[in-house]
């Protein structure tokens, strides 16, 4: 059983990640400082900043990453495709037209937020509606129904940001790159994170099948009309759930699951609890990235996740297969 | 013991039919092959037998209960299909998919244990891939994933198995190698049904055969009474000869 001891090497990088999310940044927090100022020992600026903005940014981070990864898992699982992603059916781009609607009527950040998940859950209707229409459902008739929307979705963004005033087209385009500096709640995030892995193990070994085809699923005892449904739905839902409180970060939810795919094997017993951290830990340290390595200023974490993960996971496509 | 029985069933692909008012009785001990030209209903009678498609008439039932009520579940631990393609879109290896076949016989939350290990490697040492158990499917020759695709259903160990084009991608000796196991399997009581293309192998290995004429009409009885010039000439449409050697019958195309 390799399952147990990865998982635990993965919660204790995770840790990892965290304290570093904690010390650095504009005011440096040496380790040795770290324990006062969490036990409440110590006073001051210094614990303000770590417990009242690094603390929720860092859980919000590894929340939105752990989201993203386990959406692309279940994704790629439904459309029997490993090039899916948990946009690639739309939901992102239905919540950013919804967040940049808000964006450009002035919209407070709860206004932004929940015309994203507006947005979001309404393009998961659609084409959930426009695939299930006539005739039978297929992952390649549903991948198509969301490609199309998705480019729909794309062409009214691009609408929004030509005809946007000068001064509202910085916001907009942190939003579109992926942005978690205004995510100051983690615990709703944490919460979903944790339903959806939780609802999402016990149907681990039937997504090992549903991988290998519908038919081939079916023939070996799972029920694929309701499982499909089931990841369609969470899938969606967890997606909406992380652009709301992110924006579309991409990358994490395509790249997280293949490097461990090449990693460790498709086994979803262990994949679907490695994605989450796994893309917990890669959002988290890019966030500390993005705000630190040009300071004061704050760069997209959607820049710094690509930035990461492009070279790790072309040298890891690079090294092969495990053997 | 199973028993899979059809009744006044129909084979519809759109509004074609293929096969009408078909009545057959699957028993244990039973070696079936199913023969038909391209695109005369075999598969997907297969299909609807494994109750992976809806049949709009007649009954299809396993162990006297209905098959369109019995949990996918259920059906998977008496009832294997070997499917006519695989896909394999993720990397996985060949133990790993091999031990898929155990998934009905497992709890939600149970892990493989040494007795299905047992059953993945005899399995794959039955269809000559025992030596390469940690190899990537994705690194497979076509014939060798069809073996692998055979030792998962035969690591279900399903007391039915319906086979579709086993040999399709098998080189001549583990074409015959796989034939005689499935007709030990048959002599072990379990039921096989498989479809096939050459009406030689079909009556060297299967005692009963059903005939597909894709238009509706067919026949089942014994290879040795069913399977006759006359009739294989109408079923592929075209002409067929046979030469008598000994005691064995050879059914060659004619020009």
């Amino acid at each position: 059983m390799k399952t147990i001891p990865l998982l635990i090497l993965l919660i204790l990088l995770a840790a990892l990640a965290l304290l570093l999310a904690l010390m650095v940044g504009s005011v440096t927090v040496s380790p040795t400082e770290l324990p006062a100022i969490l036990s409440g020992e110590s006073e001051g600026v210094a614990r303000e900043i770590v417990l009242q903005l690094r603390l929720p940014r860092a859980l919000a981070a590894f929340a939105v990453g752990g989201l993203l990864a386990l959406a692309g898992v279940q994704m790629q699982v439904l459309l029997g495709n490993p090039l899916a992603d948990p946009y690639v059916l739309g939901i992102s781009g239905g919540a950013a037209v919804g967040a940049l609607l808000a964006l450009l009527t002035g919209g407070a950040l709860l206004a932004v937020n929940g015309a994203a998940l507006g947005g979001a859950l309404g393009s998961m209707l659609l084409v959930f509606g426009l695939a299930h229409g006539r005739g039978a459902w297929s992952p390649t008739r549903l991948l198509l129904t969301g490609v199309v929307v998705a480019s729909g979705w794309g062409a009214v963004i691009s609408f929004l940001l030509a005809v946007a005033p000068q001064h509202n087209l910085p916001g907009m385009l942190f939003w579109l790159m992926g942005d978690l500096s205004h995510a100051d709640q983690a615990l709703p995030a944490l919460i979903i994170l944790a339903l959806g892995l939780l609802l999402s193990l016990p149907q681990a070994r039937n997504l090992n099948l549903l991988a290998r085809g519908e038919l081939q699923a079916g023939v070996l005892g799972v029920s694929v009309g309701p499982l499909r449904l089931q990841l369609y739905l969470l899938a969606s839902l967890l997606t909406a759930a992380a652009v709301t409180i992110g924006g579309s970060i991409g990358f994490v939810g395509l790249v997280v699951p293949h490097m461990l795919r090449l990693l460790v094997g498709s086994d979803h017993r262990l994949l679907l609890p490695a994605s989450v951290l796994s893309g917990g830990i890669l959002l988290l340290l890019a966030d500390t990235l993005a705000r630190t390595v040009i300071a004061p200023q704050q760069l997209p974490v959607g820049v710094l996740t690509a930035l990461v993960g492009v070279p790790l996971f072309l040298y890891l496509l690079q090294r092969g297969y495990r053997q | 013991m199973t028993q899979l029985t059809a009744r006044e069933l129909d084979i519809q692909i759109g509004e074609r039919s293929l096969c009408r008012g078909l009545d057959l009785v699957l028993a244990p001990g039973q070696c079936w092959a199913v023969l038909g030209g391209n695109g005369s209903g075999k598969t997907t009678l297969l299909h609807t037998l494994a109750g992976l498609l809806p049949h709009h008439t007649g009954a299809i039932q396993l162990d006297n209960l209905p098959i369109d009520t019995l949990p996918r579940r259920s059906i998977a631990q008496q009832l294997g299909l070997l499917l006519q393609e695989s896909h394999d879109p993720f990397p996985t290896t060949v133990l790993e998919t091999a031990l898929s076949g155990r998934h009905p016989h497992l709890g939600r939350w149970q892990h493989e244990g040494e007795e299905d290990l047992d059953f993945a490697r005899e399995a794959l040492a039955s269809v000559d891939l025992g030596e390469m158990e940690e190899r990537m499917v994705q690194t497979l020759s076509g014939g060798e994933r069809r073996r692998l695709a055979i030792a998962t259903l035969l690591t279900q160990n399903p007391q039915l198995l319906l086979l579709d084009e086993p040999l399709n991608h098998l080189d001549l000796h583990h074409q015959q190698r796989l034939l005689s196991q499935l007709r030990r399997l048959a002599a072990g009581g379990k039921t096989v049904v498989m479809v096939l293309h050459d009406p030689n192998q079909a009556q060297r290995y299967c005692d009963q055969a059903l005939l597909l004429y894709g238009d509706g009409e067919w026949e089942s009885g014994t290879c040795e009474a069913l399977l006759t010039v006359e009739r294989l000439s109408r079923l592929y449409k075209h002409p067929m000869r046979m030469l008598q050697q000994g005691e064995e019958r050879l059914f060659i195309p004619g020009e």
